[in-house]
């Protein structure tokens, strides 16, 4: 008994976490007993069955490949897009003054709104899939790089000038590693908004894809396959929410990285 | 007032009309320069539209503004509008309330945060659209199912942002109120509140932008009616104007939102020092 206690009281935090994701997923079975409807609500068990099988199957692979060139297609250009512009946002004021309505416009517009419009200007191959994604995961991308950059001690800079440190110098020895922290937590947040880029694409014209997997799997109420994709998404996007976070953690330990601003 | 050297005071003849316009440049040069910007990319827009001349693949500012004003007489996109708003208040409204008051839960009850806090997180990055076509099949077509789904997208940051605000109070100040011997009420109404704030209303705007993306997705999938249904059924028959009436329609209530919640902040938190967007 005593060393269950002691065990408890060095590792409560993940013995409550444990807790907590039992207790979701029996209440999740729990619900998929009373409701006893497979065309409704499909229980844990055979969402895992589901999802096992279509790796088994290998059905699953040219979806997922698909779906991933999508991805880190449009998220890698946005990543470069985003921080390029974020840095010009930072540093200049006429940029600034000059882009920052089409910013808070862009930032206002719901993006995946703009995806028929974009299927219709470059058809149903894959380039329109990246540019949704792209559109989608640049915004946050941009903001956080752009705040970063405002936020790096005025002091700092000033520093750098006060000793005519070259231009290029103060960009890459003081704005670039001040603004990291903000540019990654950009990076995170932007992780979520692609994968629903990536999805919201997919409907509007496509022929494979984990989005279009489910799609297909609701148009013929096949609730398993259903959740089974939504579930895969939905675990892509917090691994790599919680793995960019771990990086945040490293790089800026003096960060509160709960605070989603 | 930066542009008038004395340089260019001693040359000018018309001196104080020069130095009138210069320094109302100088004053309104943000606006000044947001104003040129707006205007330069409605006419690049329009240069644009003018160059493709294909209704169907393109389409200018002046076509969305005759659209709009035509959508208007006819009376369909207050139906439309109306459906949204309907969505997009409950859903905000009811999650903006739950959020909170779960995040209050958790930050005060140090086992249900560890409990929680990560079935919380997950779901906050589950991308929405994957939930939409769920809720449809089990709540129908109507509002209801809307509503769902918006609550679920703007739920999430409010709650993990009200946890993190109540818990990052300075803990100085937690200390200094109990030395003080304060009561727990005021405790909670003058340390814990406004410490929180900020987080609590960042939570709220971030929120607030997802409801917005969200009625356009959770309409998407299905619905009877709607901006996002406008915009779905205009893509459709290829009637871009009509769509981007939508889209212009719900990136106004973005602004405007943002900019009533910007205000709020502005308002509740002066203490609080605003930055960007």
């Amino acid at each position: 008994m005593g060393a269950i206690q002691n065990l408890y009281r060095s590792h409560h935090q993940l013995t409550h976490g444990t807790l907590g994701l039992l207790f979701v997923t029996a209440f999740w079975h729990w619900a998929d007993r009373m409701v006893a409807n497979e065309s409704f609500f499909v229980g844990p068990w055979k969402v895992l069955r589901t999802t096992i099988s279509l790796f088994a199957t290998g059905t699953i692979y040219p979806h997922l490949r698909t779906s991933g060139w999508e991805f880190l297609m449009g998220y890698g250009i946005a990543a470069m897009i985003g921080i390029s512009l974020g840095m010009a946002f930072g540093m200049s004021k006429l940029v600034r003054e000059f882009l920052d309505p089409w910013l808070g416009g862009l930032y206002a517009t719901p993006t995946v709104a703009l995806a028929p419009l974009i299927i219709i200007w470059f058809g149903i191959e894959l380039t329109p899939k990246i540019i949704i994604v792209l559109l989608t995961a640049v915004i946050d991308i941009i903001i956080n790089t752009y705040t970063g950059v405002i936020n790096v001690g005025q002091e700092f800079r000033m520093l750098g000038m006060a000793f005519c440190v070259p231009k290029r110098q103060i960009w890459f020895k003081i704005l670039l590693p001040g603004s990291l922290p903000y540019i990654v937590t950009g990076l995170r947040l932007a992780t979520s908004r692609a994968i629903v880029g990536v999805v919201v694409a997919e409907y509007f014209g496509s022929s494979e894809g984990l989005g279009w997997l489910l799609f297909k799997a609701l148009d013929t109420y096949n609730m398993p396959l259903m959740i089974s994709c939504a579930t895969l998404l939905a675990g892509t996007g917090i691994v790599l929410n919680q793995g960019i976070l771990a990086v945040e953690k490293i790089m800026a330990p003096w960060r509160d990285t709960k605070l989603q601003e | 007032m930066r542009n008038v050297r004395p340089g260019n005071l001693r040359r000018s003849h018309n001196l104080t009309l020069l130095a009138w316009a210069q320094s109302a440049y100088g004053h309104n040069r943000m606006l000044i320069h947001g104003i040129g910007s707006v205007a330069l990319g409605l006419l690049l827009w329009e240069v644009i539209d003018r160059w493709f001349d294909d209704k169907y693949f393109f389409t200018g500012p002046d076509e969305v503004i005759k659209e709009l004003i035509q959508l208007v007489r006819d009376g369909e996109i207050w139906i439309h509008l109306r459906y949204s708003a309907l969505e997009g208040l409950y859903g905000y409204a009811l999650a903006a309330a739950a959020g909170i008051a779960c995040g209050a839960m958790l930050a005060f009850s140090r086992t249900l945060d560890e409990m929680f806090s990560p079935v919380l997180i997950g779901l906050y990055a589950t991308p929405r659209p994957v939930l939409a076509p769920l809720f449809i099949v089990w709540l129908g077509l109507g509002v209801a199912s809307k509503v769902a789904v918006i609550f679920i997208a703007s739920f999430f940051p409010v709650a993990i942002n009200t946890t993190a605000g109540i818990k990052n109070v300075e803990s100085e100040f937690r200390l200094l109120g109990r030395a003080f011997n304060v009561s727990p009420w005021a405790m909670f109404v003058k340390i814990i509140v406004p410490g929180a704030l900020p987080f609590l209303i960042a939570g709220l705007r971030l929120g607030y932008s997802r409801a917005i993306v969200t009625i356009m997705v959770a309409e998407m999938f299905g619905s009877e009616a709607g901006l996002g249904y406008m915009i779905v059924h205009a893509t459709q028959v290829y009637d871009i104007p009509k769509m981007m009436v939508g889209i212009s329609m719900l990136t106004l209530w973005g602004i405007l939102g943002n900019e009533v919640l910007k205000l709020i902040e502005r308002r509740a938190t002066p203490y609080k020092q605003t930055l960007g967007i």
